[in-house]
């Protein structure tokens, strides 16, 4: 029979494995790809109790985490986003200048491959609106 | 063999191999992909727990909506075979020990829990006893009145601090960061930024 | 909840199958003759620019952001209807506690819902919905027309 035992070993796995990627990943959207696993195995737990003490706490606070995954996506990958766009990478080693005082910075043995050359099409960049830039158009050939 | 046991063996073996494929995979849109599997497999766990609307919930927001901004971000950032970054085998041998050693630990703590009688399958409160808890009405239980009003408060700040942070912004300054070499898109691109 | 888990199970499990059925039988039907053409992404149509990874613009990634935000929603707002129908239903069958309590928690989703729309008023304000296309790296209109 199923008991509780079972379910908290699945909980076990999903936060150990999140655990293995979070730790050997460098790219920052995988190592947060393995945090949110981890926050599953971690909802797995509390669910699991609160259904072995058929309590409502489990589940509400596994709603309140689910709520509060989604926003730390929505925020940590803009934040990964800005990052990208000063330098054009997601390695967490590049990263070194937000290191903690007095911790020596890691350097890499193997130095990593330059990024390739970013030459394909991209969209229309985002601009003024269509009906303003032809006014503005207009204006410079009038003049 | 019951049912029961069935379906929890599939369900988690389902979980866990696509736990596996999170950890192991190297592109990142093939852990974006695993994930998503993993978290399906979790919502299955909890309609087997008996949460049916935390299982609804977790397939409605996790994998209807983070997946799709993950995804999004996968999409936005990628560089192609640069996505791919390789592991050291130290780096594999040290989070693979302090990850076993945590799962021995966590398995021991829990095998202290078999003894209990209750099994999972004991009816949970259904919505309507969450609902009200999170109007504030202490029914037998917990009023989480004030978490639920916090809520909004967080979902706000996210909201506005994650599209501020998004949005395509003029530049002030040129801050030439040592990154920066060459031309570079992004930034004449927020040159001709949206906001006026 | 056995029960919901094995449809869930069945239904997947059957459609699964019957997919790689077709597949199979498929295989085992078609003639297999490989050509370049054939192989091609686009079999009739515009020969594909560079790769796969093109790089997507972040305006999606906004768009996405909002809708996440308001998705989550249903996670606090289903439960409150529930309950809500439950006191007007209750307050329809003549209780008048039920009535005032259906009040109660209607002036408390107006408070959660309103704290939102704040955050949606200023990204609306700011411009953050707007899909707006830029012609800078285009040929004016009044230009082409000889204007």
């Amino acid at each position: 029979m199923i008991s509780l035992w079972h379910f908290l070993g699945v909980g076990a796995i999903l936060f150990g494995l999140g655990l293995v990627g979070f730790l050997t990943r460098r790219n920052l959207i995988t190592m947060f790809l393995s945090a949110e696993m981890m926050l599953q195995g971690v909802v797995i737990n509390l669910l699991a109790f609160g259904s072995h003490h058929g309590s409502l706490g489990g589940q509400a606070f596994g709603l309140f985490i689910v709520t509060v995954a989604a926003c730390e996506a929505g925020l940590a990958l803009a934040l990964f986003l800005m990052l990208y766009k000063r330098g054009r990478s997601l390695d967490s080693g590049d990263w070194q200048t937000v290191r903690e005082v007095g911790v020596p910075p890691a350097v890499d043995t193997v130095p990593l491959p330059a990024p390739p050359p970013d030459d394909h099409p991209t969209l229309p960049v985002p601009g003024r609106l269509p009906e303003q830039a032809e006014v503005r158009f207009q204006e410079v050939t009038r003049a | 063999m019951n049912l029961t046991v069935v379906l929890f063996a599939m369900l988690a073996a389902v979980t866990a191999a696509s736990a596996v494929g999170v950890a192991a995979s190297r592109s990142v849109v093939r852990a974006a992909v695993w994930l998503l599997f993993t978290l399906i497999g979790v919502a299955g766990v909890y309609f087997l727990l008996g949460a049916e609307f935390l299982g609804a919930a977790q397939l409605i927001v996790y994998v209807g909506g983070t997946m799709v901004l993950m995804v999004f971000g996968v999409m936005i950032t990628n560089q192609g075979p640069f996505a791919v970054l390789r592991t050291k085998p130290v780096e594999w041998a040290v989070g693979g020990v302090l990850a076993g050693g945590l799962f021995v630990l966590l398995a021991t703590a829990s095998l202290n829990f078999v003894s209990s009688g209750k099994t999972p399958d004991d009816p949970l409160p259904g919505i309507s006893p969450i609902g009200l808890s999170f109007l504030g009405v202490e029914d037998g239980g917990k009023s989480y009145l004030l978490p639920f009003e916090v809520v909004s408060v967080h979902l706000l700040v996210v909201l506005v601090a994650a599209a501020y942070l998004a949005r395509a912004k003029r530049r002030v300054n040129q801050v030439a960061s040592g990154k920066e070499q060459g031309t570079n898109k992004e930034d004449t691109r927020q040159e001709q930024g949206v906001t006026p | 909840m056995t029960a919901l888990v094995a449809t869930v199970a069945v239904f997947m499990s059957v459609g699964l199958l019957f997919v790689l059925a077709n597949l199979l039988l498929g295989k085992l039907v078609r003639p297999n003759r490989p050509s370049v053409e054939k192989g091609e992404i686009y079999e009739c149509g515009e020969k594909p620019v560079g790769t796969a990874w093109i790089q997507f613009d972040l305006r999606f990634y906004v768009v996405a952001l909002l809708f996440v935000l308001f998705d989550v929603e249903i996670a606090f707002f289903f439960p409150w209807a529930v309950v809500f129908g439950e006191a007007t239903q209750a307050a329809d069958a003549g209780h008048p506690a039920a009535r005032s309590f259906a009040a109660f928690t209607f002036v408390e989703f107006l408070i959660f819902f309103g704290i939102l729309l704040v955050g949606f008023a200023y990204l609306w304000r700011r411009g953050d919905l707007e899909w707006v296309r830029s012609m800078s790296n285009e040929r004016p209109p009044s230009a082409t027309r000889g204007g």
